[in-house]
């Protein structure tokens, strides 16, 4: 199975839209999903280099998702997206390495993003 | 005795005006946006309403022409009573209308039927009652609009529409303004749907649930008024309380309208520099 470089998970279409085309002009190849069961879902069929989920998701919120995914594959990156900054410390301790509070900003994200891919 | 709805009364009042020899602009969508903004201020309503009633008894030369009306929950409920000219015969309407002022023009609107006309030149009220709680929070909160956990921060304030972060997020231009163009028309949806709950029975998750997406859309797009308020209506809603809904979905409606003018006005200035 190929592995595809990033499954990406938000519910809210203006980030996901944002990522979708940020990760397509630097040729990145996705999965994008819109909550919490569809990203286990996929995850668990496909095969990823990294994870990046939103928080605050309809059923299961990003931090359960990452609780999941950690049980499967224990190493894999995983980043969060978040619009509160107060949960940072709560979503570090849950096994995220890295925090996008939105806005998301362009290149400072994609840098972050790049550099876990490479 | 004939009820009458607002649709048909625009029409005899547009009749009876050009029986007088005025002609009042009758629009199916509000002009000039960018120049104005919708107010709520039940006060401002009623002064503009009184005169603007004043104007068309005049208009119709002494004909009685009487208003009664009260503004609630964004919703002006009104009563005009009057002899017109077309048929002689007394007219009630008892109708549920929104009311903006916009730009310098007054609009009712009644299922899609809007009546647009000038607004009398009127000085603001020279004192507005004290703030409320909402108010407040509006001006002491700030937000964030960067912050990753490596540290970096920068503190934004509350433009209506900050262009350079969609700049920032995303250089193609067509695809910024796509983007916002489908967040204005998810975000009127949403603010139905919000409407619609806090009017029957104020069920708090889902009010959360909104107003959180508003937030986070309108972050993205950088409204951050806009996100703002929804981040109070979305803490009240988390906390319970439903306290100050009403009224922070009304200044989500105005937001969400400055926010489609100053995108406009912003965009329209791209497309066409001065010169």
């Amino acid at each position: 199975m190929d592995k595809k470089q990033i499954l990406l998970a938000e519910d809210e279409f203006t980030a996901r839209k944002l990522l979708e085309f940020q990760l397509k002009r630097l040729n990145i190849v996705f999965d994008s999903v819109e909550t919490g069961s569809d990203a286990l879902e996929y995850f668990r069929r496909g095969s990823y280099k990294l994870v990046l989920l939103d928080e605050y998701m309809p059923g299961l919120n990003g931090s359960e998702v990452a609780r999941e995914i950690r049980k499967m594959d224990p190493t894999i990156p995983l980043l969060a997206m978040t619009s509160d900054p107060e949960a940072i410390p709560r979503l570090k301790e849950a096994g995220f390495r890295e925090v996008f509070v939105k806005p998301l900003h362009g290149k400072v994200h994609l840098d972050i993003i790049l550099g876990y891919l490479s | 005795m004939i009820i009458i709805q607002l649709p048909e009364l625009i029409g005899k009042i547009q009749n009876d005006l050009s029986a007088v020899g005025i002609q009042p602009t009758i629009q199916h969508t509000y002009t000039d946006p960018a120049k104005g903004c919708t107010i709520h201020d039940p006060d401002r309503i009623a002064q503009v309403l009184t005169v603007f009633f004043i104007q068309l008894e005049s208009a119709l030369q002494g004909r009685s022409c009487a208003l009664q009306w009260d503004y609630q929950g964004g919703t002006l409920s009104a009563t005009l009573q009057g002899i017109f000219p077309s048929e002689r015969e007394t007219v009630l309407s008892r109708t549920r209308v929104s009311l903006q002022c916009i730009g310098g023009t007054l609009t009712l609107e009644q299922e899609g039927c809007q009546l647009t006309l000038p607004l009398p030149t009127i000085p603001p009220p020279s004192r507005y009652p004290p703030k409320d709680p909402l108010e407040a929070f509006l001006e002491t909160s700030s937000i964030e609009p960067l912050k990753n956990l490596t540290g970096n921060t920068s503190e934004g304030k509350h433009p209506i529409f900050d262009p350079t972060i969609l700049q920032q997020a995303c250089p193609d231009e067509e695809f910024s303004q796509q983007l916002l163009e489908d967040f204005l028309s998810h975000c009127k949806t949403l603010l139905l749907e919000l409407e619609h709950l806090i009017n029957h029975g104020e069920d708090l998750v889902k009010i959360h649930r909104i107003a959180h997406s508003i937030k986070g859309g309108g972050l993205n797009v950088g409204a951050f008024r806009l996100a703002e308020v929804a981040r109070w209506m979305e803490q009240q809603a988390k906390a319970g309380k439903t306290e100050g809904l009403q009224k922070a979905l009304h200044l989500l409606k105005d937001e969400e309208l400055l926010l489609e003018c100053a995108y406009r006005e912003y965009y329209g200035q791209e497309a066409n520099p001065p010169g």
